[in-house]
C-alpha cells in the first residue's frame, strides 16, 4: 500500500498557515483592545447581566477574562482575582462552572469555523448551555 | 487616536502572535501528519471501530474517537490537526467542535480551576457529562 507522504505534508503546512494566521490575528486585536478605553467599558456593560445570572461584579475582570480569552490565557486574572478575596464562595463556583463550559469563545469558534464547523451553532449552544446550568446552580446554591 | 500607539500596539502583538502560533504549530504539524498517515493505512478505522458503538449515540464516526481524546487530553489545535485529515461533514465537525469546546485540555486547566478553589473532580465531571449531553443534542436536533 502506498502512502502519500507529500499530501499529508501539504495539508499540515495548509492547516499550520491558518491557524498561525488566526492566532496573529486574534493577539493584534488583543494587544489594542487591552489598552484601549473600550475594555473599560464593557466590563461596566457585562456588571447587569451577569448579577442576573448571581455573579457579583467583582467577578467581572475574571469572567470577561475568561470569556474572551479562554482558562489558560486568562488564569493570571483569575488567581489574582481570588487570592486577592474579591470573590466571594458563590462568586467562585458560578465563575468557574461558567466559564468551564463556555470559554475562550472567539478562539475556540474561529479555528473551528476555519475547518467548517457552524460557528453560529457552536456560539449558541455553549452560552445557552452555560447560562441554564449557571441559573440552576445559584438557585440551588441559594438554598 | 494616536497612530504610534496602534502601530506599536499591532507590531508588539504580531510578535506574540507569532511566538504562539510557532509553539502551536510545533506539535499541530506533526500530529496532522501521523494521524494523515494512519488513516491512509487504515489505522484510523480499525481504532474507530472499537468506539463506534458510543460515537454513533453522538453522530459521530468512529474515527473521530481519536479527535475527541487529542482534546481531552491536549488542547482543541491538536484536535484540529487530528480532526482535519479525517474529511468530516459540517455537522460531524461542529458537534466536535460543541464537544471539544465544553471539555479539552482537562488536565491544565482543571489544575488552574482548582487552584481558584473549586473541586476538580466536579469541574471535569460537569465538563465531560454536559459536553456529550451537549452533543447528542445537537446531533438529534441538527436535521
Amino acid at each position: 500500500m502506498a502512502i502519500n507522504l507529500l499530501r499529508a505534508l501539504g495539508g499540515a503546512l495548509y492547516l499550520s498557515l491558518k491557524l498561525s494566521a488566526i492566532i496573529i490575528i486574534l493577539t493584534i486585536a488583543y494587544e489594542i483592545y487591552e489598552n484601549s478605553k473600550l475594555y473599560r467599558t464593557i466590563k461596566q456593560l457585562a456588571g447587569k447581566p451577569l448579577k442576573k445570572i448571581g455573579i457579583s461584579s467583582n467577578a467581572s475582570t475574571t469572567m470577561i477574562a475568561g470569556f474572551l480569552l479562554g482558562i489558560a490565557y486568562g488564569s493570571a486574572v483569575l488567581i489574582k482575582d481570588s487570592m486577592e478575596n474579591k470573590m466571594s464562595y458563590t462568586d467562585i463556583i458560578l465563575s468557574a462552572v461558567f466559564l468551564s463550559i463556555c470559554h475562550a469563545i472567539i478562539e475556540d469558534t474561529l479555528i473551528f469555523v476555519v475547518i467548517g464547523a457552524n460557528g453560529i451553532v457552536l456560539f449558541g449552544s455553549r452560552m445557552m448551555l452555560a447560562l441554564i446550568i449557571v441559573t440552576i446552580l445559584n438557585k440551588m446554591l441559594q438554598k | 487616536m494616536n497612530i504610534h500607539k496602534i502601530l506599536n500596539e499591532i507590531r508588539s502583538g504580531f510578535k506574540k502572535g507569532a511566538a504562539i502560533s510557532l509553539k502551536i504549530v510545533a506539535y499541530t504539524f506533526p500530529l496532522y501528519v501521523l494521524v494523515d498517515v494512519l488513516n491512509q493505512l487504515g489505522i484510523v478505522t480499525k481504532v474507530g471501530k472499537l468506539f463506534s458503538p458510543f460515537m454513533r449515540l453522538i453522530g459521530l464516526p468512529g474515527g473521530a474517537s481519536i479527535v475527541l481524546i487529542s482534546g481531552f487530553l491536549l488542547n482543541l489545535y491538536a484536535a484540529i490537526a487530528a480532526m482535519a485529515p479525517l474529511n468530516l461533514t459540517v455537522k460531524q465537525i461542529t458537534i466536535i467542535g460543541l464537544i471539544l469546546g465544553i471539555a479539552h485540555n482537562l488536565f491544565i486547566e482543571t489544575a488552574v480551576l482548582s487552584r481558584v478553589g473549586a473541586k476538580g473532580y466536579i469541574i471535569v465531571l460537569t465538563r465531560l457529562l454536559t459536553a456529550f449531553f451537549a452533543g447528542g443534542m445537537l446531533n438529534l436536533l441538527w436535521r
